[in-house]
């Protein structure tokens, strides 16, 4: 009986820590943007397909509630040698598919998006820097959280 | 009898049904002729496509406008090659030597790294045939396509090119020496 | 007497020829009010009487579909006469351009077609289901904004399919073609033989073969030339071996197309160098993808997308 009990309980722990194992492993993937429009995928024409401002996609990795996915981002940059953040463009192609945008009239100068999510109580995030031929798929950083301030002056100092 | 690719059968219905408008019954006409009519312009025009889809469009047009006044007792596919034969010969007399400038876009740059080297034999051959058969007078070069590709009888071709079968006999047999000349000094 | 044109082979028409068709049969069977009135004419003279059946169409024709050009250097021609500032090109009508001449067709609502120098295009087809132009030779440069399928280009050798992209597209006299896409998707098709090429990567094409296989721009020389033998100069193994060692992880694009254009000999080879370079997602089986399952290498396809 006591085994029968301690299976159990066993069991019922394993269950409800599935979602939370899936969760934990939760993280972003990076990929040029047409990653998020791969015929066939499903992907909505919410994305306009001729917008040249498109930067990169992010998909979420193993997030098991995509109804309770978040992803915010933000432009950080050195503009004429002053520090500057601007907003980016985030729209969703996809569940759990985005595509990242420069906002209109944007600076030139160098950049690095900073990208937080969260699917459910688990965070992810990313440092994305954007070279003139688009972003530098070697230089990015992925995190198990939103990066840090130390880290985003770090990667604007790369 | 003629079957299109959709597997409808070419019936004498299909003809009458053309005629009463049925899209379908003129696809399915389309679709029996149309290679063996793209084949017979592009060869005639020297392998220019546009030539050749452009005659091919004006035939099947002209069928569909002109199909009211078919006979059902005379053969469709003479009349459809008369269209054919028409349509070349008026392509030929319009045509003029188009003129391009130096070319924007360089041949080596969309072939390759490399110039590509026709190295098929049977690329070789195909090529060699449509040659000779460029350098063919109009008047000889019809009849041949429409023998090789549609083994009209002399009779059929006789209607087609609206001429006698002795004058059909005597272009071919010219035709297929020119031709064989040609081909000799190709090789 | 046949032999003599042995090796001429059969040539296929082009789809876009039925597109014509049915385009100029849409301005005439829609409208008409099919009226089939046979008129019995009777000749008198010399007491014969003859009977002639006329089919009238009603000749309601809306205008013809057409798109806006505009003159951008020189002296484009549209039905071979040279166009103002402005005009506009009509289904089945050619648009030229000479060495010192550019133009853009304004494509519907979706989006432009830049004409390049030295290049000639005809407009197929403008509907609501379908837009589209051919290439006969020359150059042009497309920017679409629609849903996938709506703009076609035919040329001699492929046709490409927007996806929702921009891209540029060459064909030489000899149909020889070069398409490079800048943004989203390009399918190139021919005869069931499809390459996807989406932004930052190539493909060529050849009569008879159509589409080649589609490589990044970035990719090596020696990727590309090897490539090119494969596709189009039976290069076989040789050319093989050299894509598959130049192949890197972007380079998965070209060897995701090669899977299914290999004897099932070399297949093995390229499934094994793909997942060297990218490690097999866990939704893809190893069985199915060298089966060539299409839902298998689908979702395969859109996992290397990510890596692309």
């Amino acid at each position: 009986m006591e085994m029968v009990k301690s299976f159990l309980i066993c069991a019922g722990a394993a269950a409800w820590m599935v979602p939370y194992s899936a969760a934990a492993d939760f993280s972003l993937t990076i990929g040029n943007a047409f990653a998020a429009l791969v015929p066939g995928n499903g992907s909505t024409p919410v994305v306009k397909k001729t917008d040249k401002s498109a930067l990169f996609a992010v998909r979420f990795q193993d997030c098991p509630s995509l109804d309770q996915a978040k992803i915010s981002g933000l432009a950080e940059g050195l503009v004429a040698g002053a520090r500057a953040s601007a907003p980016v463009n985030i729209q969703a192609a996809a569940p759990g598919i985005y595509v990242v945008s420069l906002a209109p009239n944007q600076q030139q100068g160098l950049w690095v998006v900073s990208l937080s999510a969260t699917c459910g109580s688990a965070k992810a995030g990313a440092l994305v820097p954007i070279g003139p031929q688009g972003f530098l798929r070697d230089q990015i950083k992925l995190l198990p959280r939103p990066a840090t301030k130390a880290e985003i002056e770090a990667a604007l100092r790369e | 009898m003629v079957a299109g690719p959709s597997g409808r059968e070419l019936t004498p219905d299909i003809v009458e049904s053309c005629r009463r408008g049925d899209r379908d019954a003129f696809r399915a006409l389309y679709d029996a002729y149309k290679d063996k009519v793209y084949s017979i312009a592009l060869y005639f025009f020297h392998g220019d496509e546009s030539a050749a889809s452009d005659t091919t469009q004006q035939v099947f047009l002209k069928l569909l406008t002109g199909i009211a006044q078919f006979r059902s007792d005379a053969e469709f596919s003479t009349w459809l090659y008369r269209l054919v034969v028409n349509a070349c010969l008026d392509g030929a007399r319009r045509a003029k030597p188009r003129k391009f400038a130096a070319q924007a876009v360089r041949p080596d740059e969309i072939a390759g790294p490399q110039s590509l080297e026709r190295d098929f034999a049977r690329e070789q051959t195909a090529r060699s045939v449509r040659a000779a058969l460029s350098a063919l007078p109009v008047k000889f070069r019809l009849p041949l396509l429409l023998r090789y590709f549609e083994d009209l009888s002399y009779s059929e071709m006789a209607a087609a090119m609206n001429c006698s079968m002795g004058t059909v006999a005597s272009r071919l047999n010219r035709g297929h020496k020119m031709l064989a000349q040609k081909l000799e000094s190709l090789r | 007497m046949k032999d003599d044109l042995q090796g001429l082979p059969l040539a296929k028409a082009p789809d876009s020829i039925w597109t014509s068709i049915e385009s100029a049969l849409e301005t005439r069977l829609k409208a008409e009010r099919v009226s089939r009135r046979p008129v019995w004419i009777a000749l008198a003279a010399a007491g014969a009487a003859l009977s002639i059946g006329v089919f009238v169409w009603r000749d309601m024709r809306p205008p013809k579909a057409s798109w806006e050009v505009v003159r951008l250097d020189g002296k484009p021609s549209v039905g071979s006469k040279p166009m103002g500032d402005s005009g506009k090109i009509a289904v089945g009508q050619w648009l030229q351009t000479d060495a010192s001449s550019r133009a853009r067709i304004d494509v519907g609502s979706i989006g432009t077609v830049e004409i390049a120098p030295n290049t000639r295009v005809q407009m197929l087809a403008s509907g609501p289901q379908e837009q589209r132009l051919r290439l006969a030779s020359g150059e042009i440069s497309a920017s679409v904004s629609a849903p996938p399928r709506l703009f076609f280009v035919d040329t001699p050798a492929s046709t490409a399919v927007d996806l929702g992209c921009a891209y540029t597209m060459k064909a030489d006299p000899e149909g020889n073609g070069l398409l490079s896409v800048t943004l989203g998707w390009v399918s190139l098709e021919w005869e069931g033989r499809e390459a996807l090429v989406p932004a930052g990567a190539s493909c060529r094409t050849r009569p008879k073969i159509g589409p080649g296989t589609p490589y990044f721009d970035d990719a090596s020389q020696r990727l590309e030339v090897a490539l090119a033998g494969f596709d189009f100069k039976r290069g076989g193994e040789p050319a093989l071996d050299i894509v598959l060692g130049e192949a890197r992880i972007r380079d998965t694009l070209t060897l995701w197309h090669l899977l299914s254009r290999v004897d099932a000999a070399d297949r093995q080879r390229v499934f094994d160098r793909v997942v060297a370079l990218v490690p097999l997602p866990g939704a893809v089986s190893r069985d199915k993808a060298l089966q060539l399952d299409p839902e298998t290498l689908k979702i395969w396809r859109e996992e290397l997308a990510w890596k692309w």
